[in-house]
């Protein structure tokens, strides 16, 4: 695919590789919203029809609708909708419920998650399908506390405390990702000394929101780095690069 | 105020009319050149598409004429067009140019807000020219459509090459300078009479049609599509627009900001290889396209900027439409390193391979 | 002596200006009576002259017409007046189809450039060409070659007898190029970097050109690289399909310009155009500039013959260049 995004390029081979391991039915939900008025990536919202070409027979994909623009509740009405079609309601209901309570412990246990005392506190941007996954942004979060750092991310952050804090931009940010980026870096610009951007190779949101954090950072007095990540990177390249710039953080604090 | 604002082929000719209505002072920037996308991408992010940086070009030689203010486009997603007037705005500011910059989009706080917003875009003037500059626009604008769907049609069938897009040009001026509307349909009919003078009365053979679908602002601007419509007409092809700037406007801004722009016939079309909205035109070149198939043209072009997210969708789709339709669709990504000589060779390979067909199809029909 | 009647095709490419001469009565397996493989070298004038001064010493033949194509293709259309310029895309599949009417798929890579054409009952309906980079043409694999210090005619031969192809990263030149310095320095045997050098060229074609475009057999080889047999036995591999190379792989653009210029003149019954070898003695020169006439800034490049005008090309209103012109 020519001008494919890592993003794209992951989704396509770990769904191979699950269609190779013999599934039959897969679950490429179209999301096109995951909070009130936001948008995701519009790469996201063609996934299903992107993955069609590559299926072979006898493989079907269940995408249900996931669109959160018009709010919480019709979310929640397009999941149900989906579980109807595999079982009855009583059985729909209680299974939606347990994954909103798991789906909230996780969401607070992430927000006040300790972070551990002493070194540097580093803020780790970026979409979370990369910092998230340790294979893809090259174990980032771990080498950077083998550097002895504090690891902040925006999934620390509520909805409401980023979506409140990233009005500090002139115009919103329509992509859910950017604006938790922007509003987690409000958030912590005190707690932190630097930033980490990740930025996957060929994401034209990432490129602009890049801009902008920079901008943002260097107004609270925050170096930034900017990393962009694809699959050809060399990750020995990548931790020479994280180094440096921990050793450029721990020269500025020590004045 | 002296407005600047970037390009979209003719559009200029009717935004002018329009700035003049709102009582201000268009400055309308140079043609996009290779200086317009030099000075642009030195200053544009690396990953950021052509688009972006033409467009930062128009507005810096702009800017260098003299204007005061920039207009742009806005919008609210999920296509990053949307946060370009943003990102544009800052650069600007950082270059320490003391510009106004006004990014036209439907506002997301309320009424004050809007009413804040609209108090900038109208400048000192008076309900009677506000009027008379909004009817003005949309006839320009009308008319400019018109007659270059008209040219489409006519530069393959030209006597003499060239002559079209010279005639064209010629009376498109004329159209820039006319003040009335009478004075514009008479421009208009006495261009439309002229361009049918330019066929070559000669000519018998069929002229094959190749239907246009992709980005608007690649698809309209000539400088960033290496002037497409124009090489097809000259190997001897008509082209079919799927895309007109006054229907645009029609939907994307009067119907949309009123919540009346529904997507349902696209929908329809498109049924069965993109069920829905990906942002940008992802959906108008695949629901396009499948119209295209059903009116038995030749051929059909999909032109998108490299890493467009909506249109690389399509891109990946349209194979599919075009093995289930049996239609040729052949995708052409533009981006600035791309060579002239490359993309010509694209386009003869093309219209050879559908002069094939079309011989074929005429040998089978005629046993 | 009699003159032997003939079709003269040229390919100008960026790296390679190719000629053949094409008798259009022997048996195909024989019609390519004669061929030149030159250096462009960033002068595409000069190559030309070049290959037709050959032509005049190294034979005696009556030329019946000319076809031009590659990325040179106007400019030696208008210089030697041509019948036919055509592009390359066109060019390569008459070859292959002249050769072999019942080709399906052709790969051609040639020095600066890669494509895909597909064929179904003798009649191209679809094609690709590589966009954005030049990793997986003919001069980075020169490159690498003269970087490893291996004459490229060993490059092929040193690849085929590895038995362990090391795997390289291969959507970039500048990527491939350190992931190689690296396997490089961990050791590998240069027969196993060779070969996978040609796996990952070959995996970059099939992403970036191939892109899921149907590949059938009979499968056809053709360009520059396709001498290489280390790329051939990538490509069979990969493809799980046997693989044809022409006789004439490397001159096959050159060779379908003179098909279809032999197609064309018969089919118009019209004589040829061409201006005759004579025009080796003519000084030739090109100008290009941007035209100030209006605010397009077209850019124009002429050629000229012996100081006086002959043709232009890449005016946008067709007013054409000539510089005098303009001044006046």
């Amino acid at each position: 695919m020519d001008g494919a995004c890592l993003a794209l390029k992951s989704y396509v081979g770990h769904s191979q590789a699950l269609i190779a391991a013999g599934v039959e039915r897969l679950f490429v939900p179209r999301i096109i919203s995951v909070y009130r008025g936001e948008y995701t990536c519009p790469n996201f919202l063609g996934l299903p029809d992107l993955l069609r070409p590559y299926l072979p027979s006898g493989v079907k994909l269940l995408s249900p609708i996931l669109d959160a623009r018009k709010g919480q509740g019709k979310l929640t009405r397009s999941y149900l909708r989906f579980g109807l079609k595999a079982a009855p309601w009583a059985k729909v209901w209680r299974a939606w419920k347990e994954a909103c309570l798991m789906q909230r412990a996780a969401e607070i246990s992430s927000q006040s998650a300790l972070v551990p005392q002493g070194g540097l506190g580093v803020l780790v941007l970026g979409p979370r399908y990369l910092t998230d996954d340790p294979f893809l942004s090259g174990n980032l979060q771990g080498q950077l506390e083998r550097l002895g750092a504090r690891v902040y991310s925006p999934c620390q952050v509520s909805d409401q405390v980023s979506l409140r804090l990233s009005t500090n931009v002139e115009k919103p940010l329509f992509w859910s990702s950017a604006r938790q980026s922007v509003g987690s870096l409000e958030h912590f610009q005190e707690e932190i000394d630097g930033v980490v951007n990740l930025v996957p190779f060929g994401c034209g949101a990432e490129s602009l929101i890049s801009v902008l954090i920079q901008r943002r950072a260097g107004a609270h007095g925050l170096p930034t780095l900017d990393l962009v990540v694809d699959e050809h990177t060399s990750y020995l390249g990548l931790l020479t690069r994280l180094e440096a710039f921990y050793e450029l953080l721990e020269r500025k604090k020590s004045g | 105020m002296k407005v600047t604002f970037p390009h979209l082929g003719h559009a200029y000719i009717a935004i002018e009319a329009l700035l003049q209505g709102l009582g201000h002072e268009p400055i309308t920037p140079p043609l996009t050149t290779k200086r317009t996308l030099e000075w642009g991408s030195r200053l544009s992010p690396e990953e950021t598409c052509l688009p972006f940086k033409t467009i930062l070009g128009n507005m810096l030689e702009g800017i260098e004429l003299g204007a005061d203010t920039v207009y742009m486009i806005g919008g609210w997603g999920p296509c990053r067009l949307g946060y370009y007037a943003e990102i544009q705005r800052i650069i600007l500011a950082d270059l320490g140019k003391q510009v106004e910059f006004i990014t036209l989009e439907v506002p997301r706080g309320g009424p004050s807000q809007a009413w804040q917003r609209l108090r900038k875009i109208v400048g000192s003037t008076d309900v009677k020219s506000l009027v008379q500059g909004a009817v003005l626009s949309w006839t320009k604008l009308k008319i400019i459509d018109e007659l270059e769907n008209l040219s489409l049609w006519v530069r393959p069938r030209e006597r003499e090459r060239g002559s079209t897009s010279r005639l064209l040009e010629g009376q498109l001026q004329r159209i820039r300078e006319a003040q009335s509307i009478r004075a514009m349909a008479k421009v208009r009919d006495r261009a439309e009479l002229a361009l049918q003078d330019l066929i070559d009365p000669k000519l018998t053979s069929d002229i094959l049609r190749v239907g246009l679908v992709g980005e608007i602002y690649v698809a309209a601007e000539p400088f960033v599509n290496l002037r497409l419509e124009e090489r097809l007409g000259y190997l001897g092809v008509e082209v079919v627009r799927t895309i007109h700037l006054p229907q645009w406007v029609e939907d994307h801004i009067f119907k949309n900001a009123l919540g009346l722009y529904k997507q349902a016939s696209l929908k329809r079309s498109a049924a069965g290889y993109l069920e829905g909205f990906v942002g940008g035109h992802g959906l108008e070149s695949v629901a396009r396209s499948v119209d295209l198939a059903r009116q038995e043209l030749d051929g059909i072009i999909h032109i998108l900027p490299l890493a467009c997210m909506p249109e690389v969708i399509a891109q990946g789709i349209l194979p599919k439409v075009s093995a289930d339709k049996g239609i040729p669709i052949m995708s052409l990504v533009v981006d600035e390193h791309g060579g002239e000589i490359g993309f010509q060779t694209r386009l003869e390979a093309f219209v050879d391979l559908l002069q094939r067909r079309a011989s074929l199809c005429a040998a089978n029909r005629s046993i | 002596m009699r003159r032997e009647p003939v079709y003269l095709g040229i390919d100008v490419g960026s790296v390679s200006t190719n000629l053949v001469l094409l008798s259009p009565s022997r048996p195909w397996q024989d019609a390519v009576l004669w061929k030149k493989y030159l250096r462009t070298q960033g002068a595409p004038l000069k190559a030309l002259q070049l290959g037709l001064s050959c032509i005049a010493e190294e034979g005696s033949w009556e030329i019946l017409g000319v076809g031009t194509t590659g990325s040179g293709r106007e400019l030696a259309g208008a210089m030697l007046q041509a019948d036919v310029v055509k592009n390359e895309i066109t060019a390569h599949a008459t070859a292959a189809l002249a050769e072999d009417p019942g080709v399906s798929t052709i790969v051609e890579i040639g020095g600066q450039d890669s494509k895909l054409i597909v064929l179904r009952d003798g009649v191209v309906v679809d094609f690709a060409m590589n966009t954005v980079c030049a990793a997986g043409t003919g001069s980075f694999l020169d490159q690498q070659a003269n970087r490893l210090n291996i004459p490229i005619e060993d490059f092929g031969p040193l690849a085929v007898q590895s038995s362990n192809p090391v795997r390289i990263a291969g959507r970039c030149t500048v990527f491939a190029e350190s992931d190689m310095i690296h396997k490089q320095q961990l050791g590998h045997e240069m027969g196993d970097i060779l070969a996978g050098l040609c796996a990952a060229m070959v995996r970059n074609y099939l992403t970036n050109v191939a892109k899921g475009k149907q590949i059938i057999p009979k499968v056809f080889f053709q360009g520059g690289v396709a001498a290489n047999v280390g790329m051939q036995r990538s490509f069979m591999e990969t493809l799980g399909l046997p693989v044809h190379v022409p006789k004439h792989y490397d001159v096959m653009g050159a060779i379908g310009a003179a098909q279809l210029a032999k197609e064309t003149l018969e089919s118009q019954g019209k004589p040829t155009a061409f201006c005759g070898l004579e025009l080796l003695q003519s000084e030739f020169s090109t100008v290009s500039y941007l035209c100030q006439r209006c605010p397009n800034q077209c850019e124009i490049v002429e050629i000229w013959r012996d100081g006086s005008f002959l043709a232009s090309w890449g005016s946008r209103c067709g007013r054409g260049g000539c510089k005098q012109d303009q001044a006046t």
